[in-house]
């Protein structure tokens, strides 16, 4: 496939309207097996009991957290230095999808601290530099709004987004580097992974799901930026007709 | 089947959880998806009282 093509913002538009019907379908099949999975076929823990089911939702989430933001960042590079158009909506877009999942990790996390720490939060390493990620998420949300110039707007996010990656190996190697509460890497370590296959397994597949989901949304928040960008061109005009 | 809806003093933790969960990524599906209808229906309508 044409990389070119696929950054043109009307072929973008106009062939992928088919696509996120068919990811959509696939991400609700895949949560729907991945929740009775984790819910109901996964053992449960000698030490933890059911809570640590939570994780099936909050390790896939804090993961994805990290690896929008890396999206973002490098899209807002792209954007930057070769001013291709597509990778400026790529990268704002990313942001509230990011902010989604680094919420759900959050929430999830603090669900689960309860059982299991005693605690709802702790300013543990972790848990605030995983906050930090949501500030710097809503920081660009927020930045964007404010421009009128939207494309002068995207340089600046994109700026920020670069300056804020500093941040993700800090969120990863946190628990490495200080003495944290939060648990150290169990899938990671992937000569011999903490967790056993049949709890490793639910999981890995949910990380798969939620892939899924994230193509899914970012083709959709995509294709909403390049209509708000594109919405008074004639090709857009012609393709609504249709 | 039971243990499915039965997690002892866990249960609360377990499906709030999920809960949670779920509506954000609703949230997260839909935000894009409705607001795309929503600007398409505005220019539309912004055209025809242009017309």
């Amino acid at each position: 496939m044409n990389i070119s093509k696929i950054a043109n913002l009307r072929y973008f538009y106009t062939k992928t309207e088919k696509i996120t019907v068919f990811l959509s379908f696939l991400s609700f099949l895949l949560f729907c097996i991945g929740v009775y999975w984790g819910l109901y076929i996964a053992p449960t823990d000698y030490l933890q009991g059911d809570s640590y089911r939570i994780m099936y939702v909050h390790v896939p989430a804090a993961w994805l957290s990290l690896q929008v933001y890396i999206i973002m960042a490098l899209s807002g590079f792209i954007a930057l230095v070769w001013k291709v158009k597509i990778m400026e909506i790529a990268s704002i877009q990313c942001a509230p999808i990011g902010a989604f999942f680094t919420l759900i990790a959050l929430i999830t996390g603090m669900i689960w601290g309860k059982p299991t720490w005693g605690t709802y939060w702790v300013w543990d390493a972790r848990l605030t530099s995983e906050l930090i990620l949501l500030f710097l998420y809503i920081g660009i949300i927020v930045l964007y709004s404010a421009f009128s110039d939207k494309r002068q707007a995207v340089k600046v996010t994109s700026l920020l987004a670069i300056i804020g990656i500093i941040n993700i190996p800090i969120i990863h190697y946190s628990v490495e580097w200080w003495n944290t509460l939060h648990q150290g890497p169990t899938v990671t370590k992937f000569e011999k992974p903490s967790a056993h296959i049949t709890m490793l397994l639910p999981l890995l597949y949910m990380l798969i799901a939620f892939n899924v989901y994230f193509l899914t949304v970012f083709i959709k928040r995509i294709r909403l930026g390049i209509y708000l960008r594109e919405k008074n061109s004639k090709w857009m005009k012609e393709y609504l007709n249709d | 089947m039971i243990e499915f809806f039965s997690m002892g003093k866990y249960t609360v933790f377990v499906y709030v959880a999920y809960f949670v969960s779920i509506v954000i990524l609703l949230a997260g599906y839909f935000l894009p998806h409705y607001r795309l209808k929503k600007e398409i229906k505005k220019k539309a309508y912004e055209d025809n009282k242009k017309q």
